[in-house]
């Protein structure tokens, strides 16, 4: 009786550690990258009054990538500062600062999560994620157009990039000023680059 | 006119802020001036801005949602003071308080954000210009030329200040009570007449103004010193006017008066600005 005891104790002991190694083993195949500020911008892209297409970025984003190639996991955390929206324009972007659009004093930070990594074969394909913009929070797809991974040839760091699109109606945010002279429907484009930590 | 050419119609702002509102209130202070509910013309006006604006949904609650549920809770309080208790002195205390305490809400997710000793003295000098503009438009309750006068200039002034300033939506909001309290004070000058004022029009006016006009600083690029200036109208359309003067003869020094300081605020935000607005 009490070897059998002994026996189910060393089978537990086993069965917890060999676990415990293939879950290390997982974390340990995914890679974390933080995002380069000087090559990771947002843009966007907005009809003026069905005369043009206007373009903005932020010029101030961070955040982290975690990869795992060979297991066709990621995960992408990006953190914009609204208030360093630019489109070339200071007096249009302190507009654009304000309570009519970003409102950034109140709403200072927008977030994109993933939540899901689509590959196809070991590139990364679609982003569903949520995009929480004036404290509302909704579901984007990005779809990935560009990504290559390797050693940035200036400084030889490991180095990923992707940039990816999606759309998405401002008004599903709040963001209903000048509806509809100013377009609802907004492109937008996220290109980083991250460098391996 | 086509669905297109009447949504672009209803999306202009001189729509939006001037006319529609305009006519609403002129149609609610008339058309309730035998209830003696002519006070109502105001928060008439707002919403309707509001409607065609930004809508009646508060969700998220943000500083700007914030403010026009206030105003709207205000102008209900307003008419229940009216009815219930309209020289009690505790009700000035309260609407003082209200302002104060309205504007701290509203506009506290920005301040929250401020190192200690800016956070203490913004909050202060925010709630100063609140409880001040609401205890001298209170006091204006019983005095419906002096009222819609005070009424027409501080919201017109905080609504174009706001709008240079770069808040088109702030802005929008202010003009439309300004120009709701200009139909108010149309009545009175085309009847001669003056028209039930009370705390149904001075309660809204008073929150929306001490509210609108900080957070076109903190929200916007209002320079905070146009505040002092707009502070002054709710107290120089209180000069001694001779007793035997009509409405129309009081209603005409009365808005050059507070006109002038409406438009020195105005100056000084287009000049802050650079001078294009």
């Amino acid at each position: 009786m009490l070897r059998i005891e002994n026996s189910r104790s060393t089978m537990t002991t086993l069965l917890s550690l060999s676990l415990a190694l293939s879950v290390t083993g997982t974390m340990a195949a995914s890679e974390s990258y933080t995002l380069d500020p000087t090559h990771s911008y947002p843009y966007f892209s907005v009809n003026h009054l069905g005369f043009s297409t206007m373009q903005g970025r932020f010029d101030k984003t961070g955040g982290k990538v975690l990869l795992d190639q060979a297991a066709k996991t990621a995960s992408i955390d990006v953190t914009i500062d609204t208030a360093s929206i630019n489109t070339g324009l200071q007096k249009r972007d302190d507009h654009l600062r304000s309570p009519d659009f970003f409102n950034t004093a109140e709403f200072p930070k927008a977030t994109y999560k993933s939540t899901a990594v689509k590959f196809n074969g070991s590139v990364p394909a679609t982003i569903d994620g949520n995009l929480t913009l004036l404290g509302v929070t909704r579901p984007i797809t990005l779809t990935v157009t560009t990504f290559k991974c390797g050693p940035n040839p200036m400084n030889q760091k490991a180095t990923c990039g992707v940039n990816a699109t999606g759309s998405l109606k401002r008004s599903d945010f709040g963001m209903k000023y000048a509806l509809p002279a100013v377009g609802d429907d907004i492109l937008l484009t996220i290109a980083v680059e991250g460098v391996r930590d | 006119m086509d669905t297109l050419s009447t949504a672009t119609w209803i999306s202009h702002p001189a729509i939006q802020s001037g006319l529609a509102p305009f006519i609403t209130a002129l149609i609610v202070a008339e058309s309730l001036r035998r209830l003696r509910l002519s006070g109502l013309a105001v928060i008439a006006g707002f919403c309707m801005t509001v409607w065609l604006v930004a809508g009646f949904d508060f969700e998220p609650l943000s500083s700007t949602k914030k403010i026009i549920l206030a105003g709207l809770v205000a102008a209900i309080a307003g008419l229940l003071a009216d009815l219930v208790a309209s020289r009690a002195r505790i009700v000035r205390y309260l609407v003082v308080a209200s302002c104060g305490g309205v504007t701290l809400w509203a506009l506290w997710p920005v301040l929250r954000q401020k190192e200690m000793q800016d956070l203490l003295t913004t909050s202060a000098s925010m709630m100063v210009y609140a409880m001040w503009t609401g205890w001298c438009t209170d006091r204006l309750a019983d005095t419906p030329i002096r009222a819609g006068v005070a009424g027409t200039a501080l919201a017109a002034g905080t609504g174009l200040s706001a709008l240079l300033g770069a808040s088109a939506l702030l802005g929008q909001m202010g003009l439309s009570v300004g120009v709701a309290c200009s139909a108010y004070l149309l009545v009175q000058f085309l009847g001669n007449r003056a028209l039930p004022c009370g705390r149904t029009f001075t309660f809204p006016l008073s929150l929306l103004c001490s509210t609108i006009a900080p957070a076109a600083v903190l929200l916007a690029r209002l320079p905070w010193y146009c505040l002092p200036i707009l502070a002054l109208i709710p107290v120089v359309v209180c000069i001694p006017l001779p007793r035997h003067w009509s409405v129309r003869q009081q209603i005409l020094p009365l808005i050059g008066l507070a006109g002038s300081c409406a438009a020195f605020s105005v100056y000084i935000v287009w000049r802050e600005m650079g001078g294009t607005g």
